[in-house]
């Protein structure tokens, strides 16, 4: 069941956010001599230690980061979906693919990253690759428990029946009738690879340094907790709020069920 | 019924195996790419092109991949692991900060159950009471907390606005046992709280899904009162869902907890891959990439027998 009316709150808060990270982003110079100022009208979050306006690169951060993060999702659904339906056929091509879902199913995304950015560079590809790989078999794994279920209802036999190819029937019928349970799973692959970036980019191992990422300002704030504590805390509200929204999102189309 | 499962574990065991012979040889495949950096790592960067295929082929880089993979794979199982960037011998810093990472992780674990099962009984009592909506927005909110803002807050609040523990660093349990325990409670507390929320949502969940059974609505029918039913009836089958949680939990505790000890500057698996990852430092990352390989593939070895072993015993508790 899906509580609309949460639905469409969340998601006003979640495109709320995402407006006011556009409206707010920019680039922000180095400039020594306006180091760690206190809020202000000019900067309302306040100067990092560099001198850069905090709310603007906070906000072109947490477009970087919600930029990758879809992108890792569109990739994670469409590579889930696809090894779920190869999972269904038969023989050998079946076997591979739980084959394939469990080896990526071992993975854990921050290892992983960190052990392809020592042997290549850091980088978005090295982000990109890593959380990719280990969430496609989650989408894998719903998606495929759900194609097991429907393929026995009756409109996909009569569909096949009728003389429908099984890529016709997978588009047509069974993938609209999973679009909740894959949505649902969608959306917290989101909010977990954007956790999981802005851990990597705290690490060290994430986003390059020279573009802004919250990860990144987190760990430039970090010697300065005691002192300016607010380096550390709106940066984390921040990506807090942008996680709460998916959950709640989450939550909304997952009610009671 | 009986032949099924036990073909169907073997099936599954076997996935297991397989997966990690395929993580193996990638592993060792991506670190040997950067081979050849490291000659230049050792030689420097002007070096001649002479010296720098010597040292490729006195590493064995010059063999066919094959008998080199073999070569890997008899390393890593002899636990000779050769040397870090800085000279130091890998297994014996391996060893010492596995047991730190070991240590948080059982704590860690042990914690959560306690948190976790008391919490979602108490909170199954009534369904839709203050009790199960409290504790599913307190859960909403921790999981959307980052981690390191999770174990900042709380070096903040135990460490510095209340000194109960150090903020940092750590303390050997043969040094002191006491000083052990205080240096790894907050990085402990902090996974905790993150394990446990994941635990009671889940458990919450099942119980409820149990609660509306036919044989639970049996019970209550049979006069046993709601709490009676809970604890003798609900409960059993309840918990198998927390089976596979667990061995998901002991997976992400060996490594993901990297954040949480940089946070607690806590010497850890995590930190040291962490570290090894600035310093590129690829051999030492090898190792525990394939580490924890490892481990997550006994734990998921070990979960799914239970799990056969319980729904061997008894049919309805396998559902």
């Amino acid at each position: 069941m899906v509580d609309k009316r949460k639905l469409i709150a969340s998601s006003a808060f979640f495109f709320s956010l995402l407006l006011f990270f556009f409206l707010t982003a920019g680039i922000s110079e180095v400039d020594m001599d306006s180091s760690l100022f206190p809020p202000s009208l000019s900067h309302p979050f306040g100067t990092d230690i560099y001198g850069r306006d905090v709310l603007s690169r906070l906000s072109f951060g947490s477009l970087i980061s919600i930029a990758l993060s879809s992108l890792i999702t569109v990739t994670t659904t469409i590579v889930g979906l696809l090894i779920a339906f190869l999972m269904d056929r038969k023989g050998i091509v079946s076997s591979l693919s739980f084959l394939v879902s469990n080896t990526m199913k071992s993975l854990n995304p921050i290892i992983l990253a960190l052990f392809l950015s020592s042997v290549f560079r850091p980088g978005f590809m090295v982000i990109f690759i890593s959380i990719s790989i280990s969430h496609i078999p989650d989408i894998a794994r719903t998606a495929y428990s759900r194609i097991t279920i429907i393929k026995k209802e009756e409109f996909v036999l009569y569909a096949k029946a009728e003389g429908m190819g099984d890529l016709e029937i997978a588009v047509r019928h069974i993938i609209p009738q999973m679009r909740k349970e894959v949505l649902t799973q969608s959306i917290s692959i989101f909010s977990s690879s954007i956790l999981t970036e802005s851990a990597l980019s705290f690490l060290g191992a994430g986003i390059p340094v020279l573009l802004p990422s919250i990860g990144g300002m987190l760990s430039e704030g970090r010697p300065l907790l005691l002192s300016h504590p607010s380096l550390v805390l709106i940066p984390s509200a921040v990506l807090f709020l942008i996680s709460l929204a998916l959950h709640l999102m989450h939550d909304a189309l997952d009610f009671d069920s | 019924m009986q032949g099924g499962l036990r073909v169907k574990l073997l099936r599954e065991i076997l996935l297991v195996a397989l997966s990690l012979i395929i993580i193996s040889f990638a592993v060792f495949f991506l670190s040997s790419l950067s081979s050849g950096n490291i000659s230049y790592y050792v030689l420097g960067d002007n070096a001649r092109e002479e010296d720098v295929l010597k040292l490729s082929s006195s590493l064995g880089y010059d063999e066919p991949i094959l008998s080199r993979y073999i070569v890997f794979l008899r390393n890593f199982f002899t636990l000779n692991w050769g040397r870090t960037i800085n000279g130091y011998d890998i297994r014996a810093l391996i060893a010492q900060r596995a047991s730190v990472t070991v240590e948080i992780m059982i704590i860690t674990l042990v914690l959560s159950l306690l948190v976790s099962i008391p919490v979602s009984l108490f909170c199954i009592r009534k369904e839709k009471g203050f009790a199960d909506r409290f504790s599913d927005a307190l859960i909403l909110i921790i999981f959307s907390l980052p981690s390191f803002f999770l174990a900042i807050i709380l070096m903040l609040c135990f460490s510095i606005y209340i000194p109960l523990f150090p903020s940092s660093g750590f303390i050997s349990m043969r040094t002191s046992v006491i000083g052990n325990i205080r240096t790894l409670f907050l990085p402990s507390l902090s996974l905790t709280l993150m394990h446990s929320a994941l635990y009671i949502r889940v458990l919450k969940r099942s119980l409820s899904d149990q609660m509306h059974k036919s044989y639970v609505l049996g019970s209550l029918a049979r006069g046993k009162s709601r709490k009676r039913v809970i604890l003798t009836d609900a409960f059993a089958p309840a918990s198998v869902s927390l089976i596979a949680l667990f061995s998901q939990s002991i997976a992400s505790l060996i490594a993901g907890s990297a954040v949480t000890e940089t946070v607690f500057a806590v010497p850890g698996l995590g930190s040291l891959a962490v570290s090894a990852c600035l310093q590129r430092d690829v051999s030492v990352i090898t190792i525990i990439m394939m580490i924890v390989s490892l481990a997550v593939a006994l734990s998921m070895i070990v979960a799914r027998i239970i799990i056969y072993a319980i729904s061997a015993k008894g049919g309805e508790y396998g559902r």
